[in-house]
């Protein structure tokens, strides 16, 4: 069933508490929305499979809560990851001031030196915008992210947001084509092509 | 959560740090059993489990309580002791009933027992049809001899 899943990307979803990290992840994998989601406890994990341009890429995304007890997780949760997803709160400026504390720690325990970072201005129905848009894709580009402005309540930006994420990665070989699963499973199901399976 | 893991040398490096640590905060013992848990020897998990049993005890934190009991059912569920994870879950959902996180990992949890449940029953199961096997033999064989 996995056969034809060109590639697995581990995606990270960061930003303050509250600025609705969750929230756009079940938009996103769930095309839910619950006004009194639970905060995150620690880690949470979900999967999905994105078909981008004809190319089935299986995304697992981390979410996480900020809570200095779940410090210790933090270097194994940004292990790996391809792709960062920053949120900020369009209706709380300080949500946005403190991107710059998790622009820093990405580059502190990312690994992956070219990792996709893309910017994602959340709660954009609100009435009470703090921060204007000229203001994200100002920083955006400073910080060579790609920027999109999103709503987990009313959908909107939030499939685009993952898309255009995972599209850059994949447009990004060295992020991928090493340790590639779709490389991988090429290479274990050759063997049982030329019948050599240990079980024949 | 269920299959990462800590390597030995960081839970070491961990473990002498806690050991340095005079009076230990509940931050601090909730940290080093959240490290004891994501184990992947037994006897560190049965630690980690421990100690949050302590922190849970101690602390007036609701969150915290409801964080030590999410890392509890991890711990069980890695242990197989799954009734007991549940149960501790759904002390969560008690208070939270519409916790997606804890909702999921009830959900997989659950998955994960019946599983275990099936590999057992499978045993049983084919035992039964190797019986059965052998007593449609004998009518046959019985029925051949008339």
């Amino acid at each position: 069933m996995d056969d034809d899943i060109l590639t697995t990307l581990k995606i990270l979803i960061i930003g303050e508490s509250g600025v609705g990290k969750s929230s756009l992840l079940l938009r996103f994998t769930d095309d839910l929305f619950d006004p009194q989601l639970s905060a995150t406890i620690g880690v949470d994990f979900k999967v999905k499979t994105l078909n981008v341009e004809g190319n089935k890429t299986k995304l697992a995304i981390w979410d996480t809560a900020g809570q200095e007890r779940f410090r210790t997780l933090t270097p194994s949760y940004y292990r790996g990851a391809q792709g960062a997803i920053l949120v900020y709160d369009v209706s709380s400026r300080e949500t946005f001031a403190k991107l710059d504390n998790w622009l820093n720690e990405l580059e502190t325990f990312a690994n992956k030196p070219d990792i996709v970072k893309m910017l994602v201005a959340n709660k954009i129905d609100k009435p009470n915008r703090e921060v204007t848009k000229e203001e994200g894709l100002k920083f955006a580009r400073k910080h060579s992210m790609l920027f999109i402005e999103a709503s987990a309540k009313t959908k909107e930006g939030v499939e685009i947001a993952f898309e255009e994420l995972v599209e850059k990665i994949l447009q990004t070989p060295g992020l991928w084509e090493n340790r590639s699963t779709g490389l991988n499973v090429t290479n274990t199901s050759s063997p049982n092509q030329n019948g050599n399976c240990g079980y024949c | 959560m269920l299959e990462e893991y800590i390597s030995d040398a960081d839970l070491k490096k961990a473990r002498e740090n806690y050991g340095t640590t005079e009076n230990p905060n509940e931050t601090q013992q909730f940290e080093f059993a959240l490290n004891l848990i994501r184990s992947k020897h037994r006897a560190e998990i049965e630690e980690g489990l421990y100690l949050f049993q302590n922190v849970f005890a101690r602390t007036k934190d609701e969150n915290i309580k409801r964080d030590t009991l999410y890392y509890m059912a991890i711990g069980q569920t890695k242990l197989s002791n799954y009734e007991q994870a549940l149960k501790f879950l759904q002390s969560i959902l008690n208070v939270q009933p519409t916790n997606e996180q804890v909702r999921d990992l009830y959900v997989e949890v659950n998955k994960k027992m019946k599983r275990d449940g099936l590999i057992g029953l499978g045993i049983v199961g084919s035992a039964a049809a190797v019986g059965l096997v052998g007593i449609i033999g004998l009518g046959a064989a019985l029925l051949s001899k008339k």
